[in-house]
């Protein structure tokens, strides 16, 4: 506020040591050359320096007491964050189980002999929507009600056939995915439609006329998929079933659905959204946010010392962006107090300085 | 505070250490009775140490303790509104100054009572911000949160404040220039 020329407030500021210093300056410039505000700044230096002895100190009866209690809350905080911490890591593991039953595949379409694929691959034209209904069910099971089930039960034969199509060439082709994954999503939904080359692309009446000569077509593809299946996760094989689905010219117009484990558990928690992933992995369905705050709940829980540092900086973030303004406020400041001067808890200030605001 | 917040109990005496004379300060001069300046004191720190679990660390502490400590002040002075305020004792036994500088410290010293009894005399809302901001060291924009009237608000107060301080110290023959002076 001025009055007449003259910054009332600044002068009370300078005095206080509010001011910034490019503004101190300019005030106390002014001051300097106006008598008037020099004889307001001089009065309350005056009173301040008389204010020194309105100091008392405290009395200490009841210090003891309060230094009492004091401990005592202290111990039930310790007690509420342990148990604070211990609900969201049961959910986290309860996440897990969901995914890894969720993500088993049925014992007949992973496991089942070779003579059971061969009737859907003799079903000719209808094979391609087989597939894709098959792989559209094991998707669907591990969506857990996200979406209405396809008419063809996860179970049935042409989900095997699908299941050990995935060969070499699939490997290259997901590479290929990958690195244009890494371009963005648009040139990730390129990268799903089916390439000219592919044994299993086909026209499926060729196929059929093969078949029909006793060649099996598949034998190669089958071979390179077992010897896949042996080295990946269980989820991984549920991932290659998916894929030529998506790859097949039925599923050719729908986006890429190759995911991994995360993206696999984010369905199954809910989670339905597509983009990059941020470790390379090839066209990742991300998890819901709800799901990978579950997951880095989990994560930390497990988690000592250092590492854990970048799980709560994002986890801090996540809570802010999922609006849950005590957690993240909880979180944020638990990064701000324990990794003081790095980026991190500048980064988790920031969402506290925007939890903060009205 | 955080510390204490999240269960580490050794973080408490420091906050104590740190904070409890100057809000007994504050507390003394705005209830400018000792005995319930003491029990206001004592019920300040204890909702301290009861509410540190909903304390969130986007306030500021001294902005917390204080609220706490002007509110109860505040009830305390509603529920004896009958009684009359025994007047602050001109030089009381426990006056101990903690200020660094000895020589500005003698001169507030002598200047003690005579600024008591001013500060004694300000109407209560300038009071509550000269000893927010002059003993307690919050500074403006918290004292509005404190006090939950705008900052410039507040800042016209403390003007106000400072202003009858200087004044009443200049009645009395204290010069600004040098206040451990008394003006010929």
């Amino acid at each position: 506020m001025t009055d007449a020329g003259h910054p009332r407030d600044a002068l009370l500021d300078l005095v206080y040591g509010e001011l910034p210093a490019d503004q101190a300056l300019g005030v106390q410039r002014h001051v300097d050359g106006c008598a008037e505000c020099a004889a307001t700044v001089a009065g309350y230096r005056a009173v301040r320096s008389a204010a020194a002895g309105l100091r008392v100190d405290a009395p200490g009866a009841g210090l003891d007491s309060l230094l009492h209690d004091a401990g005592q809350a202290a111990r039930r905080a310790r007690r509420r964050r342990v148990l604070r911490w211990a609900g969201p890591v049961a959910a986290g593991a309860a996440a897990v189980l969901v995914v890894a039953i969720g993500m088993r595949p049925p014992a007949p379409a992973r496991l089942g002999p070779l003579a059971d694929s061969r009737p859907a691959e003799r079903a000719g034209a209808k094979e391609a929507p087989e597939a894709e209904g098959g792989a559209g069910a094991l998707l669907a099971s591990a969506e857990t009600k996200t979406a209405p089930a396809p008419s063809v039960a996860p179970a049935a034969p042409a989900p095997a056939k699908t299941s050990l199509r995935p060969s070499a060439k699939d490997a290259a082709r997901e590479e290929s995915v990958r690195n244009r994954t890494d371009r963005g999503p648009a040139a990730v939904a390129g990268a799903a439609r089916p390439a000219p080359v592919s044994s299993e692309l086909q026209p499926l009446d060729k196929r059929a006329a093969a078949e029909a000569a006793g060649r099996d077509l598949d034998a190669p593809a089958r071979q390179d998929a077992l010897v896949a299946r042996k080295a990946a996760a269980p989820l991984a094989a549920a991932q290659a079933r998916a894929e030529p689905a998506a790859a097949s010219p039925v599923a050719g117009a729908a986006p890429a659905m190759t995911r991994s484990d995360d993206a696999v558990s984010g369905a199954v928690l809910g989670g339905n959204r597509t983009s990059p992933s941020r470790d390379g992995g090839v066209v990742a369905t991300r998890p819901s946010d709800e799901a990978r705050r579950a997951q880095l709940y989990a994560q930390l829980a497990g988690a000592k010392g250092a590492p854990a540092l970048p799980l709560l900086a994002e986890l801090c973030a996540l809570e802010a962006r999922l609006g849950h303004r005590a957690d993240a406020t909880r979180v944020c400041g638990q990064v701000v107090h324990d990794a003081p001067g790095t980026p991190e808890a500048a980064a988790a200030q920031r969402q506290l300085d925007l939890l903060a605001a009205p | 505070m955080h510390r204490f917040r999240v269960g580490d109990g050794a973080a408490f005496p420091a906050l104590v250490e740190r904070h409890r004379a100057r809000v007994f300060a504050f507390v003394l001069r705005l209830t400018q009775d000792r005995g319930r300046a003491e029990d206001v004191l004592q019920e300040t720190w204890l909702r301290v140490v009861r509410g540190a679990a909903g304390w969130q660390p986007t306030a500021r502490f001294t902005t917390w303790v204080y609220t706490i400590a002007r509110n109860l002040c505040l009830d305390s002075l509603r529920r004896d509104q009958h009684r009359a305020a025994d007047p602050l004792p001109g030089d009381p036994p426990d006056a101990g100054s903690a200020w660094s500088d000895p020589e500005r410290g003698a001169r507030a010293a002598e200047l003690r009572p005579l600024l008591e009894s001013a500060v004694a005399a300000l109407p209560p809302e300038q009071r509550e911000v000269f000893l927010l901001r002059e003993v307690a060291g919050v500074p403006f924009k918290e004292i509005a949160r404190v006090t939950g009237a705008p900052e410039p608000t507040v800042k016209s107060r403390m003007r106000y404040a400072l202003e009858a301080l200087r004044a009443h110290l200049g009645r009395a023959g204290v010069d600004s220039e040098s206040p451990g002076r008394t003006a010929s």
